[in-house]
């Protein structure tokens, strides 16, 4: 199980690298002639131009590798434990991912919040056996908070770039995230492939079941009530990127997108660009 | 010489008085209906929660029933029309007025059904925090909520958009985790009318409803 998974994760992670480097120059370029996937209507998918391959392999990821693979296998393991173990095996892992959420908050120029990752890799390492509680949330208050390289690179104003999806390893991403990817794979130990080289038991299959598991009722409500489930997707992705680099602080600072948003029916001729 | 020092300064003092409680009374005009606007969303809000968890504790409806009454909650309490005029944005203009009308009426079905159905997996082991509220740029007011314990888990963050109807305030928008509701779905809307256009946009609408109506169905009739 591990082996196939692990290789396919290093051939796509070259082959995402490629799309990168193939694709990132294209937006400065699309000023000129219009791109060959343009329509009439430009707006939607602008971040998307990918929008082929990325749709392709959301339906592998979607109707076969969730459907038959991942998806069945989530539900037997939610048929025999109780959700509270999931949310501690979460918390397991998630406790690994020390180096990245104390290092990447620094590159944030957010010392602060790095003392706080130490806080509570210290104090959820023991006295929270080894991650699987969170003493430091609970009688501490010191907040999670989830750092990778692709906010880093967002705080230091790098845009996201265009929509990615990958199959198996990254069902959503973007180019500026996935270019992280490496660092992550490094310092986000629980969220790796790279360490699972180094362990000999299949920790990263049971990780991503359980991760499943967990986001089995969001993915089937998503499901059901989008009319275009990559679309909302993708909408949702770009939507959560953005309040993790702005760490949650509130949507005061979203006024231009959410005002457009709420005012354009008040406005009978839209601002056509 | 100090009586006179001391009239000036009590002059100057009760002027300086003045102005403050002048300029006391221009800054709070604005702030005073910004704190009944709160108010008045957060109380509207409360009474639709109230409602909402009155029918999941009422022991007595069955499963449709229960769907059911959520649904007419959701009528009630939001501005449908004007959640389809902000979910369709400028593509607004290709739909004719017989398609408007039905692409409004299948949207409305298609929000009360799936709200009524996401609502109805909470039980009374979760509760509903109704946290800050603030005023939006265009005076709509949002109020932030968290449903905790139970299903929720580690706690899931919903607020709410309100807009102003008379003196009445209507959801305009649910934001769970930050993905605005409005937000996802004219998106979605902008993609399926871009590639396949605004026939298939309604068929597509009518698909999903009669879907969710039958598993509705079949989900009641298994009880």
């Amino acid at each position: 199980m591990r082996r196939p998974l692990r290789a396919l994760g290093l051939a796509l992670c070259a082959g995402g690298l490629l799309a990168c480097a193939s694709t990132s120059p294209s937006p400065a370029a699309s000023d000129g002639p219009p791109p060959a996937t343009a329509q009439v209507e430009p707006p939607a998918s602008e971040r998307d131009p990918l929008q082929g391959w990325n749709r392709t392999m959301f339906w592998f990821n979607d109707q076969v590798v969730d459907r038959y693979v991942l998806g069945p296998v989530a539900h037997g393991w939610m048929a025999i434990s109780a959700p509270t173990v999931r949310t501690h095996v979460e918390q397991f892992f998630d406790n690994l991912n020390f180096p990245g959420y104390f290092v990447q908050p620094a590159l944030q120029g957010d010392p602060h919040q790095s003392a706080v990752a130490l806080a509570r890799f210290i104090i959820n390492s023991s006295l929270g056996v080894a991650g699987v509680f969170d003493p430091a949330e609970a009688h501490f208050h010191l907040q999670k908070r989830k750092e990778d390289m692709g906010q880093t690179f967002g705080v230091w104003g790098i845009p996201p770039g265009s929509f990615l999806v990958l199959p198996v390893i990254e069902p959503a991403t973007c180019v500026r995230d996935f270019a992280g990817w490496p660092v992550d794979q490094i310092l986000n130990v629980g969220d790796t492939y790279f360490w699972s080289w180094f362990a000999p038991y299949g920790e990263t299959a049971f990780r991503d079941v359980n991760r499943r598991a967990l986001a089995d009722e969001q993915l089937t409500s998503i499901r059901e009530a989008s009319l275009d489930f990559y679309a909302a997707a993708r909408d949702a992705y770009f939507k959560r990127r953005a309040v993790a680099i702005r760490n949650g602080a509130d949507d005061e600072t979203t006024q231009e997108p959410s005002d457009d948003l709420y005012q354009i029916d008040d406005d009978s001729s839209p601002k056509q660009p | 010489m100090t009586s006179i020092r001391s009239m000036t300064t009590r002059v100057r003092s009760s002027r300086s008085a003045a102005l403050a409680a002048l300029a006391a009374m221009l800054l709070a005009a604005p702030l005073a209906w910004a704190d009944a606007a709160v108010d008045g969303a957060k109380a509207s809000l409360q009474v639709t929660t109230d409602q909402v968890l009155a029918v999941l504790n009422d022991k007595s409806l069955d499963k449709p029933g229960r769907l059911k009454k959520l649904e007419n909650i959701a009528l009630d309490r939001f501005d449908f029309p004007r959640m389809t005029l902000l979910v369709l944005g400028k593509n607004k203009s290709q739909l004719s007025p017989e398609q408007l009308s039905e692409f409004q009426e299948e949207f409305k079905r298609h929000l009360s059904l799936t709200y009524g159905k996401q609502i109805e997996k909470y039980t009374s082991d979760e509760k509903i925090q109704t946290g800050d509220a603030r005023v939006e740029p265009n005076k709509d007011v949002t109020v932030k909520t968290r449903i905790v314990g139970g299903a929720a888990g580690e706690g899931l963050r919903i607020d709410y958009r309100l807009r102003a109807d008379g003196d009445d305030w209507k959801i305009i928008d649910v934001i769970p985790e930050n993905v605005s509701l409005i937000g996802n779905f004219r998106s979605q809307v902008q993609e399926i009318v871009t590639q396949k256009g605004v026939g298939q946009l309604i068929q597509t609408l009518r698909d999903k409803n009669a879907q969710a109506q039958q598993q509705q169905g079949t989900g009641g009739g298994a009880k």
